[in-house]
């Protein structure tokens, strides 16, 4: 090979960097075995960006996705089921609009952990991994979320962050959660949390701290003074003092930011059209789901969307925590805002050409009791739930294990968040089995998980 | 990037670089470099993005690019290429996905990409492609996916296209027309009480919140002084909302029995609120 051809190479960044970024490099594989995997046939990727769409508090799988109109009264709670755009395929009635999109998504009614627990439950389902003893949110040993893992793998162009949340971190009664953040992949990697810059808020607690990235505060100002700005910014969405040092990133990614990239641009809701943002409806949740395609569309690989307020401060507000008032909760409030938000989602990518290349993952913490309790609510339940992907190369309009007649335990096909997470990872062409290693040459399978038949 | 990673970097580029860049000539990888394109390899072949950044590729450069060989993606979304550059698209045979969405694209440059017989996916959406473009792609046995959004085709011509490839999923959209927009107008809900300001210089005097229905509450400061918004939480517990300036407003979600803890800037207490049962003006004295 000539040198120049060499030189040609280093010239083109992008080529390179997505070479060494890619899933063999990262996994810090030998010379000859990735000899021997380029000898295999090619893994087809099939999806490019990931929206994340966290139900945070536990949704119930009874009033979600996995309705049980057979199910005894005292189990089967209020709601009617309706028929889907799939015959066969049955969703709670206040799921209308994306009812018609089950065509879609492939739903997984037979998920189960063991963690009863907001934050060991969440902590199992965004990261796929069993929470360790002595969670601490931003702890280093952390395992990283689904979010920041598939941001890992990817390679942006300058001024993208691998990954965004928006438009809240999740709390429980103020106390900060571990699971959403880069964990042990450091903190290059923790999703940039950005405000949503429109819409109602969730009712209840919603906690803004200092570290949001809020790009609007930055528009129409003077450049440099706004520079300054994003910096800092930037640099306090990094959470410990000892990873200073890693801030050079930031100031580059201030820096390409307001240099005018797509990203920039693609945060400015004004730059919508206001019929598709009325299509999503005026509420964060809906501007939040419109933000993330904006966002993926402009080249930022992953967008994780928390659905529903902050903080789940004793189930009081608008988050899926519904130990009191399940039915009028998601009646009223939480299942129509959803609806219209992910339906919209789903055909404005579609109509754009997104959503073959884009997967749409949604998680939860677990499910609800089948038992209705004396406040007309449900309480935490890991012995079974549901989840749901779409798009990205996954088969829609199908359904895969079940729960049994009570939807109390999985019946056919019970799998784990491990066993989604490695679904998911496969549909953005990451090998789940792959290791990578931590900020001290420690090697880590990033998934224990089983990929499941959904393609 | 440490030192390890230059070496594998390196030493990754000598394995992958002839075997996903060795057929490219310099030129063809300077015309895409200047454009801000970026080269992949993807299952079947090359993926070509000229989508994201700079997004500064011209027809004249298509037809270097278009010499590429084993070419599968080719992404042109809202770049400036036009008729022009579809000549030389239309030589592309291995191409399986083509995004063309909201480029100046018409139906004559349409006309080119008719012996694209690999074709699967083509974006056309947000163009000014008629009925008469698309009949253009009647031979194009392989496409399954074909995105008409926001275009000037009608359901007639889809139709037609339809008798000649059956097997092709036409995504026309959703009619903007039909989406109602929010009134502007509509009147924000005016407080409906006033709550009580009661002053207090120890904190331990505010109680505990308690729970109840979810409410509003738009706090007003007539006070010459920044202050702060802080939450008594359901144990005790203080958080600080926000800061709000001399003479501001903030609309506040909150609930019943809940207590507003109004400080100074240097966290001594002015005094609370405690929320009644519906939407409440607070005000901070002056």
């Amino acid at each position: 090979m000539s040198r120049y051809r060499f030189e040609r190479v280093f010239q083109l960044k992008h080529t390179r960097r997505e070479v060494l970024q890619s899933s063999v490099a990262a996994a810090g594989l030998s010379i000859p075995t990735v000899l021997q995997m380029q000898a295999q046939a090619a893994l087809p990727i099939k999806a490019k960006r990931c929206i994340v769409i966290y139900c945070w508090g536990g949704i119930s799988h009874y009033e979600s996705w996995d309705p049980k109109p057979d199910a005894l009264s005292e189990l089967r709670g209020e709601f009617e089921t309706i028929e889907s755009n799939v015959p066969g395929i049955r969703f709670s009635e206040h799921l209308p609009l994306m009812s018609m999109h089950a065509d879609k998504m492939a739903i997984v009614r037979s998920l189960y952990h063991k963690q009863g627990g907001h934050q060991q439950g969440m902590y199992h389902s965004i990261t796929g991994h069993a929470p360790p003893p002595g969670l601490k949110a931003l702890n280093r040993t952390n395992s990283p979320s689904l979010a920041a893992l598939m941001g890992r793998f990817q390679d942006p162009n300058s001024g993208t962050p691998n990954a965004i949340r928006v438009p809240y971190n999740m709390y429980d009664n103020g106390t900060l959660m571990a699971g959403e953040y880069g964990g042990w992949l450091g903190s290059d990697y923790d999703p940039i949390l950005m405000r949503t810059p429109a819409g109602k808020p969730f009712r209840g607690v919603s906690r803004y701290t200092s570290r949001e990235l809020d790009l609007k505060l930055n528009l129409n100002r003077d450049r440099i003074l706004n520079r300054q700005q994003l910096q800092a910014q930037l640099e306090r969405t990094v959470g410990q003092a000892s990873e200073y040092d890693r801030l050079d990133r930031f100031r580059r990614m201030a820096a390409d930011i307001l240099l005018g990239s797509d990203v920039r641009e693609a945060y400015d809701l004004e730059n919508e059209d206001p019929r598709i943002r009325a299509m999503y409806g005026d509420h964060i949740g809906g501007q939040s789901m419109l933000l993330a395609r904006r966002l993926t569309e402009a080249g930022v690989p992953v967008v994780q969307v928390c659905a529903g307020a902050g903080d789940l401060a004793g189930g009081s507000g608008e988050n899926w925590d519904t130990h009191r008032d399940n039915f009028k909760k998601l009646k009223e409030r939480l299942l129509p805002i959803f609806d219209r938000s992910v339906s919209a989602l789903f055909t404005d990518l579609e109509m754009r050409g997104l959503l073959e290349e884009t997967l749409v993952v949604f998680l939860t913490d677990f499910g609800r009791t089948p038992k209705i309790n004396n406040n007309a609510g449900r309480d935490h339940y890991p012995a079974v739930y549901s989840m749901a992907l779409a798009g990205g190369g996954i088969r829609g309009g199908q359904v895969y294990g079940s729960s049994d007649a009570n939807g109390a335990k999985p019946k056919d096909n019970p799998c784990t968040p491990g066993d989604f997470h490695a679904t998911a990872l496969t549909a953005m062409g990451i090998d789940p089995h792959c290791e990578l290693k931590d900020q001290f040459d420690r090697p880590f399978q990033i998934c224990n998980g089983t990929p499941l038949p959904l393609f | 990037m440490g030192q390890r990673m230059r070496l594998l970097s390196s030493l990754l580029l000598i394995v992958l670089t002839p075997i996903a860049l060795a057929a490219q000539t310099t030129e063809q990888l300077d015309v895409i470099d200047n454009a801000g394109g970026r080269i992949r390899k993807v299952a079947g072949g090359l993926e070509l993005s000229f989508h994201l950044g700079k997004r500064t590729i011209r027809d004249v450069d298509l037809e270097i690019v278009s010499q590429v060989k084993n070419v599968s993606v080719l992404n042109l979304k809202r770049t400036r290429i036009s008729d022009a550059g579809l000549v030389h698209i239309g030589n592309m045979l291995t191409l399986r996905r083509l995004h063309l969405e909201e480029t100046d694209i018409t139906d004559q440059g349409l006309a080119r990409l008719a012996n694209l017989q690999q074709l699967e996916y083509l974006n056309l959406y947000g163009t000014v492609i008629t009925d008469e473009g698309i009949a253009s792609l009647g031979r194009l046995e392989s496409l399954s996916s074909l995105y008409v959004w926001q275009t000037k085709i009608t359901a007639d011509g889809i139709e037609r296209l339809q008798e000649m490839l059956p097997q092709t999923k036409v995504i026309t959209g959703i009619d903007l027309e039909s989406i109602v927009l929010p009134d502007p107008d509509a009147p924000t809900m005016p407080p409906k009480s006033i709550l009580k300001f009661i002053p207090t210089t120890n904190v331990s005097n505010a109680p505990k919140s308690g729970n109840g229905e979810n409410i509003e509450i738009v706090f007003e400061n007539r006070s010459k002084h920044k202050v702060k918004v802080v939450w008594v939480g359901y144990d005790g517990k203080l958080k600080l909302y926000g800061e709000l300036g001399a003479g501001g407003t903030r609309i506040q979600n909150s609930y019943e029995n809940n207590t507003w803890l109004i400080l100074d800037m240097k966290d001594n207490p002015l005094g609370y609120f405690v929320c009644g049962d519906e939407r409440a003006l607070a005000v901070i004295p002056e």
